[in-house]
């Protein structure tokens, strides 16, 4: 039996590595989430009800009821949505992903990411910039007209660039951002800066109108260093997604929170989450705010450690040490080195230069966590517990290991029927 | 004795760790470098006449004649010069620094960089790109026409968003390309995607043909050297206020002309301290060998004055394969090294890699002859024929004999 998973796992590992994850297009939610009406919304993390909900998410939802034109304030997006006539499922299930609260409605803008490999499609909205805005649980005019630009200037302008382009490889990108000092999920400088290498040209020549270039250059240039991590995303959820499903595979294909609870999904598990209650995140606030202010972790960003970036590859990122709060550069070599206890391979196309070119860990196999103990350490922002407020810090969180132990015993129960 | 030369080398590390510098404009040669009309041409290093300079040194300067029209062809440009019409003059003696050869002549457009702290302002031409390139000796009709592209269409552009965006702080941005693994000598991937970022919205304000708009964005964001000009004008901007301290032993430049290697130190004066450059050594692109390989060239050693460069190759260990080093441990063996031949570390080039430690940096010559180590530099290697261009790149080390002479030099002046 043993062989049996280890070959399992081999397989799906090798899906992973051997994943192609391009950019290709941006459509709206509608057009690419079958069978989607006005009335659904999808969220980050496992299902949850409208009054499970931790405040921010439900501000995010007030922000896409107003944003949708289905209620003209907040007291009635408020009314709508505990109405019981908005559908909520989790952006995972429709094979997208969104940061933090992650909010997906009909109109929104995605990326469309395609695994060149095997042909998966995946899903991510576009990021909003720093500010008042809808990830964070924003719900005022300014964040629902930040929106309304998004779909009508900035979306059409990309679109018709990477159109233009012909698609564009994620994985050079992300590659290249991991030997400059990227994570990838908490920090995306040079990420973002490789991509607007890459768009500016393209972007100038397919906007004609010159007052739009200028407002979209200055979206994409000013205060906008995660904008990247959109894109990361959806190129990790295109590549998980394709080692998702590996009859006896043991690795861990999704990993997302919802502010409350915090989940797994397992590659020889099906679409069952095995879930525990979203933990505290350890990090360094923003100055007027302290852990009593914080959200217990959200977010479907950690995808990004599900296929072996961000907190996995905190080698690669040294200075996103301090800014999480999380030690010294000596601390940051040993987060990867504790990962590679946890996972299965590693990926080549992703080295590490401060680890002398060392692949990044790749693979979370469960039965790995169980018998080390060792849980996936995820790099996070940390939102108000309140809506609107925005993000107050950024630290760490570790995944509870209960969810584990639940997936290795739904694990052990299926190979006994 | 002892005494009165810390102090001053104190105060030399300090006017470097407290300079601010930032791009403030783009000045063209004639209007900013003193007696740069006509028939003058600036060039990297020690002052060095026609007949000892090197090939692609030649090669430059033949292509700066013609770029300015002083002559028809090469046969023209050179018999100009052999009559003796041209006068050259070594850049750092008119505030200004240029990569490999460095030739810069009076329609040449440059970045004008301000030391807010101290006042003082240097210069810097605009890098070219890869391939035929004048820095490495190039001089075909591609090279001059992409230089009168420069100076046409690219420079007013830039002048013009420069404006639009007031000036760009250096410092900020080279502190974070450090983080970013670049040590802004032979890896400027981070620093030049910063800069284009910082630039970009303001680009798009300046009224061009879209055509035009989007070569110039091409030319910008296509060149990961792109920054390497403004880090050293920073340099540059950085180091002239420490020279002239009276009995301060640092190293205020290191330069080449690809005939001689040559250091200037703060207390003593504008003479060039000289011995022959070392070849470097490094990586070679294929179908190339050091047989093929120029001597240590350029200004561009002056960003190592400043810390950077080889001094904080800890910094950057994705360049170590670059430069044939072998591993990420020799990298920050480098930057240790540097730390035992300098007077302070920066406050604000830190390096994530080495615990936010600040880059080693005042190079004093006193350290240098005792301890026996060599200064290192990052450098591009360049043919030893006109024109052929880059063929590798590598590291070098500054000539021992130049801090010895400096340093018997120092003994005479003492006050």
């Amino acid at each position: 039996m043993k062989a049996k998973i280890d070959n399992a796992n081999a397989t799906a590992l090798q899906r992973m590595l051997d994943s192609q994850p391009v950019w290709v297009d941006v459509k709206a939610a509608h057009e690419v989430i079958p069978a989607m009406d006005k009335y659904q919304i999808f969220h980050a993390g496992p299902p949850v009800s409208w009054e499970e909900m931790c405040q921010p998410m439900q501000g995010a939802i007030v922000a896409a009821l107003k944003y949708e034109g289905l209620a003209t304030s907040t007291d009635e997006a408020f009314a709508l949505a505990s109405s019981g006539k908005i559908k909520f499922s989790p952006c995972h299930e429709a094979r997208a992903v969104g940061p933090m609260t992650g909010i997906i409605s009909y109109s929104m803008p995605v990326l469309v990411v395609e695994n060149k490999t095997f042909g998966n499609l995946a899903f991510s909205t576009i990021n909003e910039g720093a500010g008042d805005v809808l990830r964070f649980g924003a719900y005022s005019d300014n964040a629902v007209h930040r929106l309304i630009w998004m779909e009508k200037v900035l979306a059409p302008a990309l679109k018709a660039a990477v159109n233009k382009m012909e698609g564009l490889s994620l994985k050079v990108i992300m590659a290249q951002a991991l030997q400059m000092g990227d994570e990838l999920h908490m920090r995306n400088q040079a990420s973002s800066a490789l991509f607007i290498k890459t768009m500016a040209k393209p972007l100038a020549e397919v906007v004609d109108d010159n007052k739009k270039l200028q407002e979209i250059m200055a979206f994409l240039t000013q205060n906008n260093d995660q904008f990247f991590l959109n894109f990361a995303m959806a190129a990790q959820k295109a590549t998980a997604d394709a080692a998702h499903g590996i009859e006896y595979s043991t690795l861990v294909t999704t990993i997302a929170r919802n502010g409350v609870n915090v989940g797994i999904r397992v590659s020889g598990l099906g679409d069952q989450w095995f879930t525990a209650p979203a933990p505290p995140v350890d990090g360094l606030y923003f100055t007027g705010f302290s852990a009593a202010d914080a959200n217990p972790d959200i977010g479907d960003s950690a995808i990004m450690e599900t296929c072996g970036l961000g907190g996995l590859a905190m080698a690669a990122a040294p200075a996103v040490v301090r800014f999480l709060g999380a030690g010294t550069y000596r601390d940051a070599l040993k987060y990867t080195n504790d990962m590679y206890e946890i996972t299965v391979g590693e990926n080549p196309h992703f080295a590490m230069p401060n680890l002398d070119f060392r692949g990044t860990p790749m693979g979370i196999d469960i039965r790995k966590v169980i018998e080390t103990s060792i849980t996936p350490v995820i790099n996070t922002a940390i939102v108000s517990s309140k809506a609107g407020v925005g993000m107050i810090g950024a630290g760490v969180a570790r995944a509870p290991l209960s969810m584990f132990e639940q997936a290795l015993l739904a694990f052990v129960e299926k190979l006994n029927l | 004795m002892k005494n009165i030369i810390d102090k001053a080398n104190q105060e030399g590390y300090h006017r470097i760790d407290s300079a601010q510098v930032s791009l403030v404009d783009i000045k063209y040669a004639r209007d900013v470098l003193p007696g740069f009309s006509d028939y003058v041409i600036g060039h990297a290093g020690p002052p060095v006449a026609w007949s000892d300079m090197c090939g692609p040194m030649r090669g430059a300067v033949v292509g700066a004649i013609k770029y300015e029209g002083w002559a028809e062809n090469d046969q023209e440009a050179e018999a100009l010069v052999e009559a003796g019409r041209i006068k050259f003059v070594s850049n750092h003696s008119v505030g200004a620094v240029g990569p490999m050869t460095g030739i810069i002549t009076q329609s040449m457009p440059l970045f004008e960089v301000l030391n807010e702290t101290y006042g003082n302002y240097a210069y810097c031409t605009f890098n070219e790109g890869l391939g035929k390139v004048m820095r490495f000796g190039a001089n075909s009709q591609e090279v001059i026409d992409r230089l009168k592209w420069i100076e046409t269409s690219l420079a007013p552009a830039l002048k013009e968003a420069l404006q639009l965006s007031g000036p760009i702080n250096l410092k900020v941005i080279i502190a974070q390309a450090l983080a970013m693994g670049d040590e802004m000598h032979q890896r400027n991937i981070a620093a030049s995607l910063l800069f284009a970022r910082a630039i970009m919205k303001y680009l798009a304000q300046v009224s061009l043909r879209d055509v035009e708009r989007a070569r110039i964005v091409d030319f910008i964001i296509s060149n990961e050297q792109f920054f390497l000009n403004l880090a050293m004008a920073a340099a540059k901007a950085t180091m002239d206020p420490v020279h002239g301290i009276p009995n301060c032993t640092l190293v205020t430049a290191m330069s080449r002309n690809g005939t001689s290697f040559g250091i200037r130190v703060s207390g003593l004066g504008d003479t060039w301290f000289e011995a022959p450059p070392e070849l470097p050594q490094g990586l070679y692109f294929p179908g190339f060998s050091a047989a093929d390989a120029n001597l240590d060239m350029g200004d561009s050693a002056i960003v190592e004055c400043m810390g950077i460069g080889g001094f904080a190759m800890g910094s950057a260990p994705a360049v170590v394969r670059f430069l044939g080093v072998s591993s990420a441990h020799d990298a920050v063996k480098y930057t240790r090294d540097m730390g035992e031949i300098t007077v302070g570390r920066s406050s604000y080039y830190v390096m994530p890699t080495l615990d936010f430690q600040g880059v080693p940096m005042g190079i004093d010559i006193r350290k240098v002859v005792e301890t026996g180590i060599q200064p290192v530099i990052n450098t591009g290697i360049a043919h030893k024929e006109a024109g052929v261009g880059q063929v590798g790149a590598g590291i070098v080390k500054a000539p021992m004999d130049c801090f010895v002479k400096a340093l018997l030099a120092m003994d005479k002046v003492l006050e």
